[in-house]
């Protein structure tokens, strides 16, 4: 421990932070937070259905307190302090522990844990130790992992570090602090270390007569439990069974539910929001100073703290009392996942109003200005192939499934909000949009949302996996394509109303390409695997949504069969796939020769019509003059054999339409680029008379 | 095809990202001259930095520019890829041929949504910026019944921008049935500029419904009433 007057301070100052005022009395459980009643298929009187239920079995940190008072009801939490041995941090299993009983039990009552700084030394002494044998290598990885976790657990304000660094006596301390405090407090002691457990043990029974508060020891058992330690009327010490179960991961599902709900959004009343060099508050009362702005939007500003945390504020026009509960909602519910910034506490004024909230810092680009614009994928990673983009798209898919496995839905799936640090490290941000229980995520990118919840207004509107579905798959789309939005079609307009017209252009077996946009896309889909185009035209053409885990796998075995070399390695190939003969022969195709190249190749007609081209040749642009106004222009070789194409046309004069006015019935009509060639062959100008008209002439014999 | 011309169509059809086309409507009639002529070029100039800089625009924002001064209106340049546009300055003069000049940018404007359509490039409604400041001296009737209708149906979204005192807002109001004409701050056409290219980048982004919600509040900060 550290010095007497340190650790008094300590005691002292917990002492004077009340109980946060808004801080939400947790009393209601997280059930009432989501607005529903938990029973299958029930509704409550907001029209909210949930569609399972899960059994949780959640740490509730005062079902820990209620077993070591023996049931004791009446001892209040707030009267409790706990102090953190070095042995208990190096257990195997600590982590686990503090994620299911002490994080729940500082979000619930505010006070942190105190961890002496004779525990830091203990650690670094562990660190740096130089055994090698087996038991000093463990001991340094725990002592690492132990390093790690006191980190982690600092930074979020659930253990506070206490002391300073001068030498410290170090039982002595520890039994005057008890003596002083146990008057005034219940101490909870962690520590593994037996001897130590038998002097304490036996120093509280020998004055308990004088005072109501108790001291108590714990340790950590295997799987992270909580175990309690007692004392034989020897004074040899032992330790019970785990207290509350710690087989349940306090971070399971969410609850899913469905429906629309219509939540409050009445404006919080909060005095000013913090900005650049000031600070914010958790609830708990740690300091966050504001130190670099990260960006700002339509919500609000992303600040960089001191505590390495990054810090999102909102503006005042956001904050309401839903936000606030939907914020709180997940920040009593972590998700540690590498590459999500999820919420980790809520942030606070001064005044200790809601504000905002931390979450860990971001790394990386938008996917928007990476992958989805070749000049910058090509800047910033210039060295991929095809493997680096699937191994991607696979990193992504992936956080979206343990999100999906959470019964978190991201609703707002989107390349802004995902970045890229490098194929297998990427950041999903604006979390706080999320859809969770019965809090709905409020917005939408048209690409990405499901047709069938196009036009609705998605702050009342609950999504299902389906809808998710439709995103997961286009944006899975969108990487292998690269940028490039599956509905994009020749003769399209805006992308929320392709995806409503729902026209997918791709070829897949018996259908032909209707419409395929021009420029490498083509080229890019000739190479994808059959059971990657399979399950886009599922999706895409039949609407029949594959799950996240499904793409999962696809994305699997495309990047094996990449590696295996099957497939085609360029992101942008610059030709189609040559598909073998055997292949061809295989899906009932036949085997042509083309007549300028000489190279054999399939076609799924066994009749073609001269000239018979391969596809390179078919596509092969040819300069022609125009017939009509003498420019030069391009088209593919496949068109000059084209009966229907006699004299080439360039596409101005093919597209060029004249309204000309009848001189027999003065109705006006279309006179096309393609009939003026005829008319300027005979050597005439224009017709004069509309098309009806002619007819009428030619039966009547004038 | 000519080298030029394919590069063009390459760089079209190579950026899958959904466009917003932008057409600048400028007036630089004679009483623009001095300082309202110099802010404007600064401001135009401002407007192609901001977007150039934003990695997201950058690649969705096309950007064309068509003045009226003298007895006709100009095409300064065409739509483009960004990178490869010089941002022109704009000399006064003449008088203010308005209706022209709005009906080459709608001519201007279809023509390239249906170069998007046939290529299979998405394309968002696209913007034309009109600002005069003063009255116009040719019909401008047909150009507004183009206009109107084309808004009625969605296809066009229009911002009508008086600049000083002379500016005549309810020929502005013509053009316009569902927005009405706003009248610049002064000369602050940087700030104008600023919150255009801004609103260009928020096209793109998250919304909560199928309508683009442009920043109310930035508008004040270059308007008034």
């Amino acid at each position: 421990m550290g010095s007497v007057k340190d650790i008094l301070r300590w005691l002292l100052m917990m002492e004077d932070h009340a109980p946060p005022s808004t801080y939400p009395n947790n009393k209601i459980s997280r059930r009432k937070e989501a607005l529903y009643i938990g029973k299958r298929g029930s509704q409550n009187g907001a029209g909210i259905v949930t569609l399972q239920r899960e059994e949780l079995e959640v740490a509730d940190p005062d079902a820990i307190l209620n077993k070591l008072h023996d049931g004791m009801a009446t001892v209040d939490p707030q009267s409790v302090r706990v102090l953190v041995d070095t042995s208990s941090l190096m257990q195997p299993d600590a982590e686990r522990a503090f994620e299911t009983y002490w994080v729940p039990w500082v979000k619930k009552h505010g006070i942190r844990l105190a961890v002496p700084h004779k525990v830091i030394q203990e650690i670094e002494r562990h660190r740096k130790a130089r055994g090698t044998s087996r038991e000093g290598i463990e001991r340094r990885q725990a002592a690492d992992a132990a390093h790690e976790l006191l980190t982690r657990m600092e930074s979020r304000g659930i253990v506070e570090v206490y002391g300073g660094s001068e030498e410290s006596f170090a039982d002595n301390v520890l039994q005057m602090v008890i003596v002083r405090f146990r008057i005034k407090y219940h101490l909870w002691l962690l520590t593994q270390d037996r001897a130590l457990v038998a002097d304490v043990l036996k120093l509280s029974n020998a004055q308990s007569v004088q005072t109501s508060k108790t001291i108590r020891c714990l340790r950590i058992g295997t799987g992270g439990c909580l175990q309690r330690w007692n004392q034989r009327p020897d004074g040899s010490v032992w330790y019970s069974p785990a207290l509350a179960e710690a087989a349940f991961h306090p971070s399971g599902p969410f609850q899913l539910c469905s429906g629309h709900p219509d939540l409050e959004r009445k404006l919080l009343r909060v005095t000013t929001v913090p900005g650049d060099s000031e600070w914010v508050l958790s609830p708990a009362g740690k300091k966050h100073r504001l130190t670099k702005a990260l960006g700002a939007g339509g919500e609000g500003r992303v600040f960089l703290t001191d505590t390495g945390l990054a810090c999102k504020l909102y503006s005042q026009e956001r904050l309401t009392e839903t936000l606030r509960r939907k914020l709180q909602l997940m920040v009593s519910h972590p998700i540690e996942s590498e590459g999500l910034s999820w919420p980790i506490d809520l942030a606070l004024n001064q005044s200790r109003e809601f504000v905002g909230y931390l979450m860990p810092v971001a790394r990386g680009r938008q996917l928007q200005r990476t992958v989805f614009v070749k000049p910058l994928l090509f800047q910033h990673f210039p060295h991929w192939t095809r493997r680096e983009l699937v191994t991607l798209a696979l990193t992504i898919t992936q956080t979206v499934q343990r999100l999906h496995e959470h019964n978190v839905l991201l609703g707002d799936i989107n390349p802004l909000n995902i970045l890229v640090d490098n194929e297998r490290s990427v950041f999903f941000v604006d979390t706080d949009s999320y859809q969770v229980e019965a809090f709905p995520c409020p917005v939408g990118t048209p690409i990405f949302v499901a047709p069938e919840l196009a036009g609705q207004d998605l702050s009342k509107v609950l999504r299902t996996f389906n809808h998710e579905h439709f995103a997961v798959a286009t944006l899975v789309f969108m990487m292998l394509v690269p940028g490039k939005p599956p509905y994009s079609h020749t003769g399209g307009a805006d992308p929320a109303g392709n995806v409503r017209e729902g026209h997918f252009p791709y070829p897949l077996g018996e259908k032909k390409s209707q419409g395929v946009p021009d420029g490498p896309w083509r080229f890019i889909w000739s190479h994808l695997p059959r059971y990657v185009k399979n399950d886009f035209h599922k999706v895409f053409t039949d609407g029949e949504r594959p799950t996240t885990a499904d793409w999962v796998k696809l994305l699997q075995r495309y990047l094996n069969d990449l590696e295996s070399g099957f497939v085609s390695k360029d992101i942008f190939p610059k030709e189609f796939r040559r598909v073998s003969r055997e292949e061809t022969e295989r899906f009932g195709g036949t085997w042509h020769t083309c007549e300028a190249c000489g190279e054999g190749f399939g076609d799924r007609q066994k009749e073609l019509a001269p000239p018979i081209l391969c596809p390179r040749c078919r596509n092969r642009p040819v300069t022609r003059t125009c017939d009509l106004c003498g420019e030069a222009f391009e088209m593919r070789a496949s068109r000059e054999g084209n009966p229907e194409i006699q004299w080439p046309l360039c596409p101005k004069c093919r597209a060029r339409r004249t309204t000309l006015i009848c001189i027999d019935c003065g109705a006006q009509f279309n006179f096309p680029g393609t009939e003026e060639l005829f008319y300027k062959k005979k050597g005439l100008i224009r017709p004069r008379r509309c098309p009806q008209c002619r007819k009428q002439r030619k039966t009547s014999g004038v | 095809m000519g080298d030029e011309m394919k590069l063009r169509k390459e760089e079209l059809v190579e950026n899958p990202t959904a466009r917003v086309p932008v057409c600048l409507c400028l007036d630089v009639s004679g009483s623009m001259t001095g300082a309202p002529i110099e802010e404007l070029n600064q401001g135009v100039r401002l407007f192609f930095e901001s977007l150039s800089n934003d990695e997201v625009a950058k690649y969705s924002a096309e950007v064309a520019v068509v003045t009226f001064g003298g007895f006709a209106a100009q095409k300064h340049f065409d739509f483009g890829s960004l990178a490869s546009q010089t941002v022109p300055q704009f000399q006064a003069g003449g008088g203010t041929p308005l209706g022209a000049a709005v009906g080459l940018a709608v001519d201007m404007l279809e023509a390239r949504k249906k170069e998007y359509s046939s290529t299979g490039i998405d394309y968002y409604q696209p913007w034309l910026v009109l600002m005069t400041d003063g009255q116009p001296t040719d019909d401008i009737s047909g150009a507004a019944s183009r206009t109107v209708s084309l808004i009625e149906n969605r296809k066009l979204t229009i911002f009508p921008i008086g600049i000083g005192p002379q500016a005549d807002m309810s020929v502005l109001a013509q053009f316009s049935p569902k927005r009405s004409p706003l009248r610049l701050k002064g000369l602050n056409f940087r700030e104008f500029f600023e919150w255009l290219s801004k609103s260009v980048s928020r096209v793109s982004q998250s919304i909560p419904g199928t309508n683009v919600p442009l920043d109310e509040k930035g508008i004040k900060g270059w308007s008034e009433l």
